[in-house]
């Protein structure tokens, strides 16, 4: 008997491969540097005509599915679709030869992305910093919208978007619908061929990052270029993400339709392509740098690589005579890390 | 789930049709995308991993994706897609590969250069009698009300058309005895969502389409074709052929498409059509999007609307319904006790005799609790919603999670979540056990493994067995198990594989 009753109640959970509708967003990072190290290799164009056919069989899972496309550049970053003013989506819409809920999404990918890229060329200037965390957290916003807020979630068709923004005015609707829509499912793919870590700013990245776990969003990093990012592997290892280096980029559309491709509410039944090796490296609040071993704020956790006087984050003090131990000469720092790994204001932090 | 039912029972159709009508239907873009799309999650994944290989991937290759927890899933995946012709195992049977067609179309598709007008021919010239997506949204809903009012006898309701009538007969919805009056197969079908309604006659439609010697792929590629068209674009007669031609009116006696006159050069398919291949969430959709767009028209019409939602059941089974709509009380009759009927409400309770008649009559537990659910009163939403609120508020102020499983698993990826309980729970659970009271004995058609050389062997082919969820049941000392029917051919393989060694 209760085999027989454990089975009608546990079949909406063992069974839950459900086909939710989900929302795939692409950070595809542009900064001129990485790119030109890799030029030999592969180039943007090519990159975004495997990233196009990939959109394109992402909506090809479900009606339902949402995508979006954000561009990062040192310059800025920017939703290449949705566009923001959708006057242009109508005209476009109709289409002789192609599916056109893809048509539709690719004409305005590849529209706004030269465009983008003109833009680029006449304002770039050297030394400035990645504003991938920037396209980050457009894209978490923008994710938060859809998930929680946005109604035009439950339209089946692009072209439903304009009946349905008729309904928010029904109040009743709307809080209802809000309700169920929690059953879309989103995840993130970061392409960046970008091979300077410390470009990537440490703490706004970190953020980010709990809020993808908070809102169960997985960041999937593709990382192109010849070094692993440490950062971006810990973005993905932690939000449940896949994390791959692909040295061989010429067959990209493969690694994008295989590994890349698992859903949301697939992961839990997939062995993920393994992260083994993540580097848990954290960046120094002074100098900005990525640190091996530092030195660790007893009050507030921050890392350091050198030692000064005072915490720069939370502004406490630090005892003197702790201070001149650490600073003193190398050996002595050996033989302490050895005896005593718990006690004092500051301390070796191996991480 | 029930919501899911339509795929299945499309999937099944699909299935049985012979190889060669299977691979003329890869022929068409539109039909293989569509196609796609009714696959589940696993298969879908697999046909993508394969697209873009060249060359035939060793199944072994393929196991490796799956947690060994949810080889039943890719079991399943496998099994549909070999029934589907989708997948070609080579003679070895260690690797396979897609099927051509269906491979360079879907492929075509995705890349976007496949032929031109896969997805129906859009007409260009603009359309002196043009109409809007309100309008035909109100011609859908129409026509399909209309269909489903005639089935419970609603009275001022104009007789759908002949072919209409016959497919209601054909398929057992409804039955001629001294004039037409529904079945219990037409009430479950009632209790479907539209979609899955749609679907049922289109199915029906099909075999009839075998016997007045019309092509089937022909029928299916137009099907599948319309379920990718735009809504509120008018799309040429002029390409469709001899055999989709014919159909159009039919098709627009369900209120799948539009079409002025019969002479007209061009169609429009409505939101009934468009959404014919998409699923549940976005499903809930079609008739919640057609009432949408008509409650902005007008007052009467919003009233139309809240009828959808009204249905309010309180812990103690009593259920109460705003409505006076003879379709809305017939289906509740189906599983409520009704007491009393006021001129805007009825009143009723759910009882054990209730739902037992209900579960005679071939409904099941799932398709009232989904009934409900989608029907519920916005009251109930509401109060359900902040009381989830309420739950997951408690559970991180307190770090807890009170929503069942252990919470310190940590290797399972899925922390169990609380779920938006619109109907009681207790009234949930109590249908679910009027159920279950009544299927105590199950059967099952399967094989018997007995006299195993020795335990080990036992253990390797039992635990395989229940990998696949194949095994239902197992006796460790006396060393038999038993296996389904469908499960019998792989777990004799395997042990052929195994135990010769």
């Amino acid at each position: 008997m209760e085999a027989i009753s454990d089975r009608l109640f546990n079949e909406h959970t063992t069974d839950n491969l459900q086909d939710d509708p989900s929302l795939l967003t692409i950070i595809l990072d542009v900064s001129p540097s990485g790119w030109f190290k890799i030029q030999n290799v592969i180039s943007i164009q090519d990159v975004v005509k495997s990233l196009i056919v990939y959109l394109n069989s992402h909506l090809s899972l479900n009606n339902s599915n949402q995508v979006a496309f954000l561009i990062t550049s040192p310059l800025k970053s920017k939703f290449l679709y949705p566009k923001l003013d959708n006057s242009n989506i109508i005209k476009d819409s109709v289409s002789k030869d192609m599916y056109r809920q893809f048509k539709i999404v690719d004409d305005i990918i590849l529209e706004e992305l030269n465009q983008f890229l003109n833009e680029m060329i006449d304002k770039i200037e050297n030394n400035k910093r990645s504003t991938l965390t920037g396209a980050i957290s457009l894209g978490l916003t923008y994710t938060n919208r859809m998930l929680t807020l946005d109604q035009s979630i439950l339209t089946t068709t692009a072209s439903a978007m304009t009946t349905t923004s008729l309904a928010n005015s029904n109040q009743n609707s709307s809080n209802i619908t809000s309700s169920s829509s929690t059953s879309m499912k989103s995840r993130m793919l970061i392409i960046s061929a970008n091979d300077d870590d410390d470009e990537l700013t440490y703490i706004p990245l970190m953020n980010c990052i709990f809020a993808a776990q908070k809102m169960k969003v997985s960041i999937d990093v593709a990382k192109l270029g010849f070094k692993n990012s440490s950062y971006l592997q810990q973005a993905s290892d932690a939000t449940n993400g896949i994390y791959l280096h692909i040295e061989n980029p010429k067959g990209l559309i493969q690694v994008l339709s295989t590994a890349f491709f698992i859903e949301p509410n697939l992961r839990p039944f997939i062995i993920l392509p393994a992260n083994s090796n993540v580097n848990y490296r954290a960046s120094c609040f002074i100098t900005g740098k990525a640190v091996d071993i530092g030195y660790v704020c007893s009050v507030c956790l921050c890392i350091m690589s050198k030692l000064p006087e005072k915490c720069p984050a939370c502004n406490s003090e630090f005892d003197k005579k702790i201070i001149e131990q650490l600073n003193r000469v190398p050996q002595i720092r050996k033989k302490r890390k050895l005896e005593s790994n718990g006690n004092g204001n500051n301390e070796n932090n191996n991480n | 789930m029930s919501s899911n039912l339509f795929k299945t029972t499309v999937n099944e159709y699909l299935e049985s049709l012979p190889k060669t009508v299977q691979s003329k239907l890869y022929e068409a873009p539109a039909t293989c995308l569509s196609i796609y799309r009714l696959l589940s999650p696993m298969a879908k994944f697999y046909i993508m991993s394969m697209i873009f290989n060249e060359k035939p991937v060793n199944l072994r290759d393929l196991n490796k994706w799956c947690k060994p927890s949810s080889r039943k899933l890719e079991y399943e995946a496998l099994k549909r897609l070999k029934a589907l012709h989708l997948v070609e195992y080579d003679n070895k049977g260690s690797h396979i590969r897609l099927h051509s067609n269906f491979r360079k179309n879907f492929r075509d598709c995705l890349t976007g250069t496949q032929k031109p007008n896969a997805f129906g021919s859009i007409s260009l010239t603009n359309d002196k009698h043009k109409v809007d997506i309100k309008f035909l949204d109100k011609f859908a809903s129409q026509k399909w009300e209309n269909i489903l009012h005639f089935m419970v006898g609603t009275e001022s309701t104009t007789t759908p058309s002949k072919s209409v009538l016959s497919l209601l007969q054909l398929g057992g919805l409804m039955e001629n005895k001294n004039g037409l009056s529904i079945t219990n197969s037409g009430f479950q079908f009632l209790l479907q969502d539209v979609n899955a309604q749609i679907w049922t006659l289109l199915l029906q439609y099909l075999n009839l389409t075998q016997d007045l010697n019309m092509d089937p792929v022909d029928v299916l590629n137009f099907i599948f074709i319309l379920g990718s068209l735009e809504l509120g674009k008018s799309y040429s007669v002029s390409s469709l052929s001899e055999t989709q031609r014919s159909m159009l009116a039919d098709l627009r006696d369900y209120g799948l498409v539009y079409q002025r006159s019969d002479t007209s050069g061009r169609f429009y398919p409505t939101r009934l059509a468009t959404t014919l291949t998409s699923d549940s969430a976005g499903l809930k959709t079609p008739s919640m999007a057609v009432e949408q767009a008509l409650g902005e028209e007008a007052e009467e019409t919003a009233q139309e609307r809240n009828i959808q939602e009204s249905i309010i059941i309180e812990t103690n089974f009593k259920v109460y319904a705003y409505t006076n709509s003879p379709l809305e009380i017939a289906i509740l009759n189906l599983f409520v006790h009704l007491r009393t009927r006021f001129a805007n409400m009825v009143c009723g309770q759910i009882t054990r005799e209730s739902i037992r008649n209900a579960l005679y009559n071939g409904i099941t537990a799932d398709q009232i609790i989904k009934f409900l659910d989608s029907h519920a009163h916005p009251q109930m939403k509401l109060l359900a919603k902040e009381r989830l609120d309420k739950k997951i508020e408690f559970d991180t102020s307190n770090n807890i999670n009170t929503a069942g499983g252990a919470p310190q698993s940590k290797n399972e990826n899925v922390i169990s979540q609380h779920k938006l309980e619109i109907i009681p729970p207790n009234v949930l659970d109590q249908i679910k056990l009027w159920q279950l009271e009544l299927d105590r004995i199950q059967t099952f058609e399967g094989y018997l493994f007995k006299d195993l050389a020795n335990q080990q062997e036992y253990d390797i082919l039992s635990n395989y067995a229940s990998e696949l969820g194949v095994l239902i049941w197992s006796d460790k000392v006396k060393k038999k198990f038993f296996v389904t029917k469908d499960g019998m051919s792989q777990v004799a393989d395997f042990a052929n594989r195994k135990l010769k060694r």
